[in-house]
């Protein structure tokens, strides 16, 4: 049974790739910066700091736009994880990927228009892009704009909670995210997401 | 018997003696001191704001004097808080109208301070303020006699660097003070150092020293270099071996003890975290282990997926 849909509009996969390639700056800058060292770090200090700042607040624009996007098409209920009997369902995902992946059987959530993501990534979608991902960007303007950063915290300088804050969220993320990318292999072929978030059409 | 009660008797007498002169010195001292605290008291009633504000003569010229004038709290906190006005300014200034010479009679900081001097006036005659041949460029004209407060008695690190840039920026941002020096146009220092990012939060957390001076063993050496030999390399501090150990945060680095939660530079955490310097080795250490841990766990999960796909086919 093969089936056709489209399931990933223009506007979603834009603000993805964009969201995918911001993160990858970020991620080389901010490792250069909190590893800074003469010769040993992937960037230039400067130009690290630099790259850092503009791609921050790129990543905060577009997150306003994931966002607003939500609002104005629906999308958002796509990330809410639907109570009723949730848990079986994240039980079976669960199962999915531990067992049955192995003895060749098929996702129990096959992606379709109402009902895109699995119950795992509702839940760890929502987390991310609704706690975590806030959090990044609140503890990254305030270390662009340490004025507005307590002044004191846990009896030393409120930019240390911050930073720590910041490099912690971001290193969740970056976590997520290696484990996103390879999670996606997991379709009826290796191929199968891969192509359906760059074309929007899924098909199996 | 006889020697002993001799001698008892002239160790009380001697006693008494040293006793009354410790006394007779304790009330010069204190007499002194006071007589300092009166000079002062009494030049002030005109070079204050207070005595702009209600002058005890007429014949003044409130104009002139208003550019005179001394902050009598940063004097009571500064290091000549004990030495009297007249010490310095001699006895022109002792009454008013003052004598011709109140302005050229100003003392040499060498007077009193012959061993820093020797230590400091050949690097001040290397800086580029003295090669530029500023006219009556003086120690002076950084460190105000009248404010100046021991280094060694700041409260922190911040404080070193406030008093420390507030004397050169109160020339380098200063039209009016700067024409006195150079006819030279001032340049603005936000675009002179445009290369450095927050500038601002720069000039409060490093002393602008930090980077126009080579580093020295023992304080802070006063030859100013030219520009091109200033620091520019932002490495030089933020690193983990930041030149801020030897430079501003010294004393801080001595006084530090063991760190138990894993911080490098710790010392510098109460004032500022610094991007490269303060970083938690511990979070580095566990971040490092996840990130390996998801890694082999999701490396894992795909060969087992290949291997388990490969038997399934084989089979068939
Ligand atoms: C009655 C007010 C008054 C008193 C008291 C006074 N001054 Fe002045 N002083 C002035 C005024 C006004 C000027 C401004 C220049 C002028 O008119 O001579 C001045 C100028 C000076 C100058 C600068 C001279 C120059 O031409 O650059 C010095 C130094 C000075 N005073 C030190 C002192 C000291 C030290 C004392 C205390 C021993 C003192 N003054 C007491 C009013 C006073
Ligand atoms: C340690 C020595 C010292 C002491 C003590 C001292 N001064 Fe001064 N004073 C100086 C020097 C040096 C200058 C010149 C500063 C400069 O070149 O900018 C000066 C400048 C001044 C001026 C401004 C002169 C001008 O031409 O602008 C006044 C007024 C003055 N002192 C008043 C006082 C008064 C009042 C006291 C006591 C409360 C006092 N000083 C104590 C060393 C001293
Ligand atoms: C009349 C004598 C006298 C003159 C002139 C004088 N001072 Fe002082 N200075 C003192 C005394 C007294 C102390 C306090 C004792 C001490 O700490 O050495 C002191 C302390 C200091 C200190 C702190 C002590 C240290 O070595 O760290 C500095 C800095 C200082 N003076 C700078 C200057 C400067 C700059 C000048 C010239 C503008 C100057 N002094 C002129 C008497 C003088
Ligand atoms: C260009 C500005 C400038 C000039 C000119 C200057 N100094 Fe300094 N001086 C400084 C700075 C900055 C420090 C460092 C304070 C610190 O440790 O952070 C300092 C430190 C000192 C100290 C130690 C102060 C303390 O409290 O421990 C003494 C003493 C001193 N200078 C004397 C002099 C003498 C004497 C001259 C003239 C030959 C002079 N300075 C000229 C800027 C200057
Ligand atoms: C992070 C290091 C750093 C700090 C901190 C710093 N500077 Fe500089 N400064 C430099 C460098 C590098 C140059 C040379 C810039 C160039 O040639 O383009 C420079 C240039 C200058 C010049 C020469 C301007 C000209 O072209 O004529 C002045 C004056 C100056 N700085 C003053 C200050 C003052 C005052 C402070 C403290 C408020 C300060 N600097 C703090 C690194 C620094
Ligand atoms: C009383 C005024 C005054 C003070 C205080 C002062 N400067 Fe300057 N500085 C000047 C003037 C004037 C020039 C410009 C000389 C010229 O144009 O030839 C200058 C030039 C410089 C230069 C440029 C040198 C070059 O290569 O062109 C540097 C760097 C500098 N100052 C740093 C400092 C630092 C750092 C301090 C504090 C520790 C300081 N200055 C304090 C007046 C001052
Ligand atoms: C002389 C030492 C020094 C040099 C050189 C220096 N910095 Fe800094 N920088 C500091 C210190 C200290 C702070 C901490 C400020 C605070 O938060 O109080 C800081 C803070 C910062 C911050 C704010 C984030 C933070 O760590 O708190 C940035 C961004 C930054 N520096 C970038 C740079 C860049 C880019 C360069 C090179 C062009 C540079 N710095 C050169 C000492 C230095
Ligand atoms: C993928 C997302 C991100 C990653 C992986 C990341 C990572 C990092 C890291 C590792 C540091 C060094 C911290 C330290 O040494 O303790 C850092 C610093 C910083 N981050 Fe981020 N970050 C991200 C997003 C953002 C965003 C969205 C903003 C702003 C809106 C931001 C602003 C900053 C700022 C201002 C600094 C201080 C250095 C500078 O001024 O450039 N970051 N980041």
């Amino acid at each position: 049974m093969s089936h056709r849909e489209y399931l990933f509009p223009l506007w979603i996969r834009l603000w993805h790739f964009a969201n995918a390639a911001l993160f990858l700056l970020l991620l080389i800058s901010g490792l250069s910066l909190h590893f800074a060292n003469p010769g040993a770090a992937l960037l230039d200090f400067n130009l690290a700091q630099r790259i850092h700042n503009v791609c921050g607040v790129l990543l905060c624009l577009n997150y306003v736009v994931f966002v607003i996007g939500n609002i104005v098409t629906g999308n958002w209920w796509q990330f809410v994880p639907k109570p009723h009997g949730y848990l079986q369902r994240a039980l079976l995902q669960v199962r999915f990927y531990v067992w049955d992946i192995f003895h060749g059987k098929e996702t129990p959530f096959p992606s379709t228009r109402e009902n895109n993501f699995n119950p795992l990534q509702q839940v760890m979608y929502w987390i991310i892009m609704y706690l975590a991902m806030p959090a990044l960007l609140i503890t990254g303007l305030l270390f662009l704009w340490p004025e507005f950063a307590p002044d004191r915290l846990f009896g030393v300088d409120g930019l240390v909670t911050v930073a720590m804050a910041h490099y912690i969220i971001a290193y969740c993320i970056i976590l997520f995210v290696i484990s996103h990318i390879y999670l996606a292999s997991c379709g009826k072929k290796i191929s199968t997401h891969y192509k359906s978030i760059i074309t929007g059409w899924h098909e199996d | 018997m006889r020697l002993t009660k001799l001698t008892a008797m002239t160790a009380v007498f001697v006693a008494l003696v040293g006793f009354s002169s410790q006394v007779r010195a304790d009330d010069a001292d204190a007499a002194a001191a006071q007589k300092v605290q009166q000079e002062k008291t009494e030049c002030l009633s005109c070079h204050s704001a207070q005595g702009l504000k209600t002058p005890p003569r007429a014949d003044m010229d409130l104009k002139k004097l208003g550019g005179m004038l001394i902050d009598a709290d940063k004097l009571s906190k500064s290091v000549h808080a004990d030495v009297s006005c007249k010490e310095c300014h001699g006895q022109a200034v002792a009454s008013y109208p003052h004598g011709e010479s109140a302005h050229a009679d100003l003392p040499a900081c060498a007077d009193c301070h012959k061993k820093q001097v020797r230590e400091i006036a050949p690097e001040f005659k290397d800086s580029v303020h003295v090669k530029a041949n500023l006219p009556d460029f003086t120690c002076a004209s950084c460190h105000d006699p009248h404010a100046w407060q021991k280094v060694s008695k700041l409260s922190s690190p911040k404080a070193v660097v406030r008093q420390d840039n507030a004397d050169c920026r109160g020339c380098h941002d200063s039209d009016e003070k700067f024409a006195r020096f150079t006819p030279n146009k001032r340049r603005d220092l936000a675009d002179i150092h445009g290369w450095l990012p927050s500038a601002e939060l720069h000039w409060k957390a490093v002393r602008c020293v930090d980077c126009h001076t080579a580093e020295k063993a023992t304080g802070v050496s006063h030859a100013i270099l030219p520009k091109d030999k200033a620091e520019r390399r932002c490495v030089e501090c933020h690193s983990a071996n930041s030149s801020l150990r030897t430079r501003l945060y010294r004393q801080k680095v001595e006084e530090s003890h063991i760190n138990p939660v894993g911080f490098i530079n710790a010392y510098i955490l109460n004032e500022a975290y610094v991007l490269g310097v303060t970083r938690n080795q511990w979070l580095d250490w566990a971040s490092f282990v996840l990130l390996a841990l998801v890694v082999a766990g999701l490396g894992g999960h795909g060969l087992l997926r290949f291997v388990s796909n490969r038997l399934r086919k084989g089979g068939k």
